[in-house]
């Protein structure tokens, strides 16, 4: 019998459960309706995707973890380190990370693998965390996350740092961009439900390389020794992080990644302190010892004064990978046959980051691929196709050449586009990483 | 809280629950205690302002009973001249009470409301160098305007005897706070709105589901509607001068549409949120845009605002012994046809006078009542001559097409009033008016100009259906079909087909979250 203050006076039972049937069912489509416009609707960047990709991995399969901001998303390439040393590593970075979110991240991620080491790039130790202003940051770090209870505690997070925030936008993101239904195209209704498995392993590398322009404008690091103190929250939450991978037993290396601005010895110090008081190893890829040695080149393998590009991260992360292989003695995993997708995703990595640049010499543009030479598994065929002012006026026939020349006889703009195939099948595209405005004195 | 937001609707759901579960007996409690917590919501530095009009309308309500009582048994026993004596006395005493109430409830709003035009206004005449210094305006307590004429709205009805006052302050408190109408109204009537707070409701699902269908229905209008629409008129309003004319007419247009999705989706929600607590409200809309003249626009157009000054203003001029002297000088000076209508015509003029100010603080109010005034005395002076021409041309007044053209033209200078209280101040007004006859250029309509304005065409589309929903929603219901019993009446799929369909449209066209300012319902600043 229900307790008087259960039961609703006047209302027969046998009504009761009609309408809590109906309820309930409408409810429950509903929600089901939501979850399914919450796919659709969402914007999948690469931060999505990569976060998201991290699911499909294995469990207990990776040796480490990345965790940190940009510079972490930039100059690291775990399938770099898998190449040249044969451990397993994904990248939990990303763009402008919050302290709290790399802790959260850490913890979801530590349910579904149990690395040897964590690598942890500390950017936002100075800093105040503004979630408002960093919005489009922080929802597709969180909207990749699976539902767990370390994300319930990032929502409630940035909902207290960020009053226009709801849970209910994060438990179901539709309502967060609803007003995309102007966007949308047939494809979006296709959705995996599935995490999909990412190559890249976590890595969003840029192509383009720092201008002449920026350039000469001095890759100013500061050279004062002026600096701030560490943000208390911040602290907080990057001491949580290490005291997390201690209490699991996993070794912490911090790093501070390539950074031409913004920066200054005094920094390093704090920061080398910081990895003391934690006994933690540091890398410093700024000032460390071993850095001329790396050969990393100012501008060519920045994309920006911050941050490396797709080429500077090959040769940082030769250097890392190296010092982790050796210093935690990670196993080389490259011919067990348990971890043969990791060589396909190897190659997967080099073709689509395979980038071209073309360049103007008397009446002929040059057209260049670039990071084929890290590919020599795969004999590949390329087609270059040549626009000028958006029309196609030029396409050749699939040569296995990374290198093509085009003569031109008129001003324009000129791009270049470029086809990668795979015997008849063509497994890859992309336009050349700049447009050439030509203009011949006839 | 907005009735739009989650907060509001999770509050929402949460006093429904306890409403329902807690023995019958105590959901008067819940009630009341859902009425303060709303209202503390809001500020709570205000709930001052509304527990003086609760205290001060309850009282005074009960002492002019008291006076009555206490006069009953000596007017009862006395001589007949003495007793007229003892009436004009009681009478008097009563006044007293009622006009001091009223001062007290009426000076709070009128000096929350009107303090800044005032305070300009009077150091403009003092102090002819003030060159109108700024000074902040006052926030005004949620809903001061709507309980403060439901309340003497009570308290006149006390004195008129129209019913004993309720002797209990807590039952009153509930009256006067009920949470759903602090926002926009409607204005309630204590005689309706009482009995129903104060009985015990049984859970009834039919009434809790048609509360939350209006309430969906609101929320399309407003956030689907009324919202989007907001963009449009924003845009062309902020800067008309950059506009042609053509744009100006079709913001009017769209104000005129903006304000009544706005406002009717509004009354939709609370109205609904009130049916799901098993309370009916009184409506306030009834599809004004059908009416086919002003008079009727207004009998449509909130119509418990216009009920209330009828009943207490208009009524109160119009057969007062001052009125009624007034009418009969007026028909020796102006003959009998025009004579019988002054009570009629100057009380209806200082009723829509005190409708413009009820709006704000503007002079552009003051002209937004002179000129419905103006048309309503107009329709009246002027409706037995034009019934007569109508006779005399043998023209078929209940001729469809004729019935759409009396709405159209009543649309028309409705739509013109919109302007007066939509542009900034009244020269804006008058250049934005001139604009449409003097500089037209209807080929924006063709350059696509009109997507610009911070509408675009997928927008538009959106728009036209949506409105065209709303639309063949009136149209039935002005054929008298209840549309709610009539969707009764279908399968299940199709009901749950309808409702999933209206739900997600609000839901994936609402103009709401991150990138929104939450367009507020035009009326909560009352």
């Amino acid at each position: 019998m229900m307790p008087q203050i259960l039961s609703i006076e006047g209302f027969e039972m046998n009504k009761w459960c009609k309408v809590l049937f109906r309820v309930i069912g409408f409810g429950l489509i509903v929600c089901i309706g939501l979850a399914y416009l919450s796919k659709v609707f969402f914007t999948y960047g690469e931060t999505y995707t990569e976060v998201r990709g991290f699911y499909a991995e294995p469990e207990n399969s990776l040796d480490v973890l990345f965790v940190g901001s940009s510079s972490c998303v930039r100059d690291v390439s775990p399938m770099k380190m898998w190449d040249e040393y044969g451990f397993t590593g994904y990248s939990r970075a990303t763009t402008q990370q919050s302290p709290v979110v790399t802790y959260e991240m850490l913890k979801d991620a530590l349910k579904y693998q149990q690395p040897k080491v964590v690598v942890l790039f500390c950017e936002w130790l100075w800093d105040e965390y503004d979630y408002a202003e960093l919005e489009a940051y922080v929802r597709p770090a969180v909207d990749g996350m699976k539902m767990s209870w370390e994300k319930w505690d990032l929502m409630n997070y940035v909902y207290l740092k960020d009053k226009r925030q709801t849970r209910l936008s994060y438990l179901f993101p539709f309502f967060r961009y609803h007003d995309r239904w102007n966007e949308l195209e047939v494809d979006d209704f296709k959705i995996d439900f599935k995490p999909v498995s990412s190559y890249n392993k976590g890595q969003r590398p840029l192509y383009t390389t720092v201008t002449l322009e920026e350039s000469s404008s001095e890759a100013a690091i500061e050279d004062n020794e002026k600096v701030w103190d560490f943000f208390e929250e911040a602290v907080k939450y990057y001491q949580k992080t290490i005291d997390l991978c201690k209490e699991n037993g996993i070794d912490v290396v911090i790093v501070k990644g390539c950074k031409q601005n913004n920066w200054s010895i005094a920094y390093s110090k704090m920061l080398e302190k910081f990895a003391e008081q934690n006994n933690c190893p540091f890398l410093d890829y700024n000032y460390g010892d071993f850095v001329d040695d790396l050969a990393i080149e100012w501008p060519n393998d920045y994309c920006d004064k911050g941050h490396l590009n797709y080429y500077g991260s090959l040769k940082l992360s030769t250097h890392l990978g190296g010092f982790l292989s050796e210093t935690y003695g990670l196993p080389d995993k490259r011919e067990d046959v348990d971890y043969q997708k990791w060589n396909e995703d190897l190659e997967n990595y080099y073709i689509h980051n395979l980038r071209a640049s073309i360049t103007l010499v008397d009446n002929e543009i040059q057209c260049d691929v670039m990071g084929y030479d890290d590919i020599d598994s795969l004999d590949l065929a390329f087609r270059y196709r040549l626009y000028r002012n958006g029309e196609c006026i030029i396409s050749t026939e699939s040569l296995f050449q990374d290198e093509y020349t085009f003569e031109i006889s008129e001003s324009g703009t000129y791009k270049v586009r470029v086809y990668v195939y795979d015997y008849e099948t063509r497994i890859n595209e992309f336009d050349a990483l700049s447009e050439i405005e030509v203009m011949l004195m006839n | 809280m907005s009735v739009t937001s989650l907060s509001y609707l999770l509050f929402l759901c949460l006093v429904i629950g306890v409403y329902y579960l807690v023995p019958n007996r105590y959901q008067r409690c819940i009630l009341l205690g859902a009425n303060v917590v709303f209202y503390l919501f809001a500020g709570p530095q205000y709930i001052i302002y509304l527990l003086i009009t609760i205290l001060t309308t309850w009282y005074g309500a009960k002492r002019i009973d008291y006076l009555a009582e206490g006069y009953a048994d000596a007017i009862s026993t006395a001589e007949k001249g003495e007793k007229k004596a003892l009436k004009l006395k009681l009478q008097s005493k009563k006044k007293r009470i009622l006009v001091f109430v009223l001062l007290v409830n009426f000076g709070i709003l009128g000096i929350l409301k009107y303090f800044k035009v005032i305070f300009i206004g009077l150091a403009t005449v003092c102090f002819p160098q003030y060159h109108g210094v700024l000074i902040a305006d006052w926030i005004l307590p949620l809903g001061i305007s709507f309980y403060t004429f439901q309340s003497m709205g009570y308290l006149i009805d006390v004195f008129r005897k129209k019913y004993p006052p309720e002797k209990s302050l807590w039952k009153y408190a509930l009256f006067a706070s009920f949470f759903p109408q602090m926002v926009q109204g409607p204005i309630g009537r204590f005689e309706e709105l009482a009995p129903q707070l104060y009985a015990q409701h049984h859970f009834d699902y039919e009434k809790v589901k048609f509360g939350v269908q209006l309430m969906l229905w609101g929320f399309f209008k407003k956030l689907v509607i009324a919202d989007r629409i907001s963009s449009l008129t924003d845009t062309i309003f902020v800067e008309s001068n950059l506009y042609s004319g053509i744009l100006i007419l079709i913001g009017m247009l769209a104000y005129t549409i903006q304000l009544y999705m706005d406002f009717s989706g509004g009354i939709d929600i609370v109205t609904g949120a009130a049916e799901t607590l098993g309370i009916s409200l009184a409506p306030n809309f009834e599809r004004p845009y059908f009416a086919k003249n002003v008079p009727e626009f207004w009998r449509r157009w909130h119509m418990t605002l216009g009920a209330w000054f009828r009943d207490y203003v208009f009524y109160s001029l119009s057969l007062s012994k001052l009125f009624s002297k007034l009418g009969k000088e007026g028909r020796k000076i102006f003959g009998n046809y025009i004579g019988k209508l002054i009570p009629v015509i100057i009380p209806q003029f200082i009723v829509f006078f005190l409708i413009g100010v009820w709006h704000g603080a503007n002079w552009k109010y003051c002209v937004f009542g002179f000129y419905h005034g103006m048309l309503i005395i107009g329709t009246i002076l002027l409706e037995e001559p034009i019934s007569r021409l109508w006779n005399k041309l043998h023209i078929n007044t209940d001729f469809f097409v004729w019935k759409c053209l009396q709405m159209f033209c009543t649309f028309i200078l409705v739509m013109f009033g919109r302007i007066i209280t939509m542009a900034p101040n009244l020269s804006y007004c008058w250049k934005m008016i001139s604009s449409i006859f003097t500089n037209f250029q209807y080929n924006v309509i063709k350059d696509g100009e009109i997507f610009c304005l911070g509408i675009d065409r997928k927008n538009f589309i959106v728009l036209g259906v949506a409105l065209l929903v709303v639309f063949s929603a009136s149209v039935l219901q002005e054929k008298g079909i209840v549309i709610r019993q009539a969707v009764e009446k279908m399968p299940l799929v199709i009901r749950w087909g309808g409702y999933l369909l209206m739900l997600f449209a609000v839901l994936i066209f609402g103009i709401y979250g991150i990138g929104y300012d939450a367009s507020d319902f035009v009326y909560r600043g009352f």
